[in-house]
């Protein structure tokens, strides 16, 4: 049975077009291109070549075994229809050829090959390039247990036929030791660039197969291997203002595997509140709000079916695909720290529907000691932490996190206070203050000027025994109370060398006045308090506590101990009770 | 006599001829007298707590016991005393069965502490203030007033013979500096005994001074200028080794020592020896660099203040050791400390 190439050619367009055609074949193993007859098709024309009178008079006529045409247009892809293949003298046996638009690709793929049952499976390759060209065919068997791997090289413009039942029978391993088992009959097949998968590739591929006891053939569909399920992730996102986030735009190639395309993708941002580098998918919170940020990725294959959606269409197509991926820029502020009000604000920015565990810690003496935890949106709260709760030592600030979809945003505010411990709180007043049944006297307070110090001697008993009594005086005096030295170098006319003033109110150590919102501190040995300072007596009085200044010293107050000034009064004055104490601004 | 309770005064011209006046001294035996029994004092105390340390303004139950003596304490109104009302002991003789009822005349605010000294005194301590004691030394059964004053910090000896404690001065004494002086009592002798006689003329106050060397006790002596260096406790009290041995920590211009007065021959003729409390030893300045930062420019040139004794005793492997317990601190390498007995 003798076969003959036929050609059929239709212009699918309203416009003349021009058709130049070339027969390719291997005599002796090298390649030779011929040029055929110019084609002038009207609109609309169908033509059918005379390639038998064609290749007689390339002197060809005699011509047995395989060749590739080409045919040439200046157009689109689609603008020429084409119906090639080979046909026995009777017109029964047709070996019909898809034309395939030659382009770059990245690998293709013939989805199933068989040898079962009396068939055969042939590939068809042809390097039309004038270059060389390695390419790498994989047979996946159709069991998923293995695969076959033929290395193939094609000078320019070769061309090689792969016969699967063929390849089976000659039992040779390939690179990895793999040999196709006799059970295996049929499984898919990958041609490819052996440096990778995305390494471009021009080969035209045909696939076929035919049963020569049934005289039956048919051709197989021809796939661009390439990319799908572009995405942009995280999706979504959130970034902190003033901080960043990275994106990544990935897609999925054939095989499966998952490639990134993050630094060759084009970024762009649709929103003032995130900017995001071109070329680096870095996302740059800028202020509060949604924003949503898309990457383009560079040109791509697609996976398509490319012969059979087209006959006689495009190569693999190349596309350009936009992903994007919706989020929010965020942030979160530590506004305001009060101890003595016990309250802490935090304000957090973002979209309406943001939302992300908020924690706001102290930063203190142990590392984090917690305020609050809680799932919020955007919004302003203030907590009222436990200040009696908190341990002993110094404190520097509040430190806030909003983690909204994996992203945390951080805010902090600067306070510095220390906490003192549970102080027993005493009280003291003056003697005129102290409304005992014994009668009351003026204070006295004592001072001793550089360079002049008490002499006892001279003092006279009355206020040597008034100096112990600091406010809870006694009934055999009559005048009791602080009592204060007040001696002079110099001592004015008529007055002994060392005299005493009597006054009306004490003289604090730290200087200025007494007053219910002072306290004295026991000097001697607390080097945590000092003249000046504010403490927070957490629980004493109504509401968190009471703010009292330092500017007395109580050098007989054991360490944990504060000396209340009180103007009450009682006659005596007892304790307040023990309390979270805390130094405040420092 | 009513004149002689005065509170935190130097009562010694004022009570002459109380009790008896006997000059005579002998050593002390350093094995506590057997009717020296320590006294209940209402609910029990945390480890190691003074009663000076309690809360100020709530009065518990007090009471004492001894071989002879059976002491508990009431009150009853008195609207010439300070807190309204009068503290009244009752003294019950064990075996006879007498009663004897002992009003504490200008009593305190509180009363922390009643003590039987052997079996013929009784040593009640007392507040006004919420840090300052008084103490009433007090006959029995009579309970005629031998001694009252004031100071910060007294210590009763195992035995109950020897009171030391920090000598008296104003809570509140405005501008001026407190040099701490400390003081031992003999409360089985008389008011004039206890007080010193250095110099005719020259007042003193209750006690017989045992540091800093050279102070006499005298009235006032304890007040400086402002900015002087003075003398400061350091530990949480004055700790008796035994009967006989007392210690405590003082920081004089920046540096800390152990004291111990040896009392075995008299409260007149203590033997006082010190050594000095390394502070390097105890203390880790870069542990408080960063937990203490506001502070620690201040404290990391003086870091012997960072140091707080919160016990002393004889270290019990051996005598002549002192183990010292710190209060916990972040600065603090240990808070132990065992050094030899100066």
């Amino acid at each position: 049975m003798r076969f003959t190439p036929y050609a059929v050619l239709k212009n699918t367009t309203a416009q003349p077009l021009t058709v130049t055609p070339a027969l390719n074949y291997m005599p002796g193993g090298s390649p030779v291109t011929l040029p055929l007859p110019v084609q002038q098709l009207k609109p609309q024309e169908t033509r059918r070549l005379d390639l038998p009178s064609m290749l007689a008079k390339l002197g060809l006529g005699g011509f047995n075994g395989d060749a590739n045409l080409t045919f040439s247009i200046t157009g689109h892809g689609g603008d020429l229809m084409i119906a090639t293949g080979s046909v026995d003298q009777t017109g029964n046996f047709v070996f019909p050829v898809p034309a395939e638009a030659i382009g770059q690709s990245f690998g293709k793929s013939i989805g199933h090959w068989t040898v079962a049952n009396g068939v055969d499976t042939m590939y068809s390759l042809w390097n039309p390039t004038n270059s060389a060209q390695d390419f790498v065919v994989t047979l996946h068997y159709g069991d998923g247990s293995g695969q076959y791997v033929l290395p193939l090289h094609l000078a320019a413009q070769d061309s090689t036929a792969i016969d699967i039942a063929m390849l089976i029978a000659m039992r040779q391993p390939d690179a990895n030791g793999n040999l196709i088992p006799d059970y295996i009959q049929e499984g898919s097949v990958v041609f490819s660039n052996p440096k990778g998968r995305t390494q471009w590739m021009t080969l035209a591929v045909c696939g076929a197969f035919y049963n020569p006891r049934k005289a039956t053939c048919g051709d197989y569909c021809v796939d661009c291997y390439g990319y799908e399920d572009f995405l942009v992730f995280a999706d979504p996102y959130s970034v902190a203002v003033g901080g960043t986030v990275q994106l990544n735009a990935q897609g999925t190639y054939a095989d499966g595997s998952v490639d990134d395309f993050t630094t060759s993708s084009s970024w762009s941002s649709n929103s003032n509140s995130a900017q995001v580098g071109a070329n680096t998918g870095v996302v740059t919170g800028v202020s509060p709000g949604s924003v949503q940020i898309s990457a383009q990725l560079p040109a791509l294959i697609d996976i398509t079916e490319q012969i059979c959606a087209l006959v006689g269409g495009i190569s693999c197509p190349m596309v350009i695909y936009d992903a994007a991926s919706s989020g929010s820029s965020v942030s979160v502020a530590v506004t305001s720290v009060n101890l003595s009000s016990d309250q802490v604000s935090v304000t957090l920015s973002g979209p309406s529907g943001a939302s992300g565990q908020l924690v706001v810690t102290w930063n203190g003496p142990s590392g984090s000691a917690n305020i609050a935890s809680a799932t919020e949106g955007p919004g302003t709260y203030t907590f009222n932490p436990s200040l009696s709760g908190l341990a002993s030592g110094q404190y520097t600030g509040v430190n806030a996190q909003w983690t909204v979809n994996g992203t945390a945003a951080t805010g902090s505010y600067s306070t510095s206070f220390y906490v003192l411990g549970t102080y027993a709180q005493s009280q003291y007043n003056t003697p005129a203050e102290s409304q005992c049944p014994v009668g009351n006297g003026p204070a006295f307070i004592t001072a001793v000027p550089n360079n002049c110090y008490w002499n006892a001697v001279s003092m006279r008993s009355k206020f040597i025994s008034q100096t112990w009594l600091n406010g809870s005086g006694n009934s055999d005096v009559s005048g009791y109370g602080l009592l204060q030295e007040y001696t002079t170098c110099s001592a004015p006319s008529g007055a002994n060398q060392n005299y005493f003033q009597e006054v009306s109110s004490i003289t604090p150590a730290c200087g200025g006045s007494l007053s219910n919102s002072t306290v004295a501190w026991p000097s001697s040995n607390n080097n945590n308090l000092g003249c000046g300072d504010q403490v927070l007596i957490v629980g004493l009085g109504s509401g968190t506590g009471t703010v009292k200044t330092v500017n007395d010293k109580c050098p007989g107050c054991v360490a944990a101990d504060l000396d209340n000034y009180n103007t009450s009064n009682a006659c005596s004055l007892t304790g307040l009770g023990s309390f979270q104490t805390i130094r405040l601004n420092r | 006599m009513s004149s002689a309770w005065l509170h935190c005064v130097s009562l010694g011209l004022l009570i002459t001829g109380v009790g008896v006046a006997c000059r005579a001294e002998g050593p002390l035996d350093s094995t506590p007298p057997r009717s020296g029994v320590r006294a209940e004092q209402g609910p029990e105390r945390a480890k190691g707590e003074r009663f000076y340390e309690r809360f100020f303004g709530r009065q518990l139950p007090v009471s004492t016991a001894s071989e002879t003596w059976e002491v508990t304490m009431g009150s009853e109104p008195c609207a010439q005393c300070i807190a309204g009302m009068a503290f009244v002991f009752t003294a019950v003789r064990k075996g006879t069965g007498g009663k004897y009822r002992i009003r504490l005349a200008n009593s305190p605010v509180q009363v922390d502490e009643a003590d039987l000294v052997g079996e013929s005194r009784l040593v009640v301590f007392g507040r006004n203030v919420a840090n300052f004691v008084q103490v009433y030394l007090l006959a029995l059964p009579t309970g005629t007033a031998v001694d009252s004053f004031g100071c910060y910090y007294p210590s009763l000896s195992p035995g109950h013979r020897l009171l030391a404690y920090v000598k008296a001065f104003p809570p509140h004494p405005g501008p001026v500096e407190v040099n701490y002086e400390y003081i031992s009592y003999d409360l089985t002798r008389s008011p004039d005994y206890n007080r010193p006689h250095f110099k005719a003329g020259v007042s003193y106050d209750p006690g017989w001074p045992l540091y800093p060397p050279g102070v006499t006790n005298a009235v006032g002596e304890d007040l400086l200028p402002q900015n002087s260096p003075v003398h400061a406790l350091t530990s949480d009290g004055l700790f008796w080794l035994d009967d006989v041995r007392v210690a405590f920590t003082d920081r004089f211009e920046r540096l800390a020592r152990l004291v111990v007065a040896d009392l075995s021959a008299g409260i007149v003729r203590p033997e006082v020896r010190s050594v000095h409390l390394d502070a390097s030893s105890t203390v880790d300045l870069g542990r408080c660099r960063q937990s203490m930062p506001e502070d620690f420019a201040l404290w990391s040139t003086e870091p012997a203040v960072l140091t707080r004794v919160n016990q002393i005793e004889l270290s019990p492997d051996k005598g002549n050791q002192v183990r010292l317990g710190f209060a916990p601190s972040s600065c603090l390498k240990s808070t132990e400390l065992t050094v030899r007995l100066p």
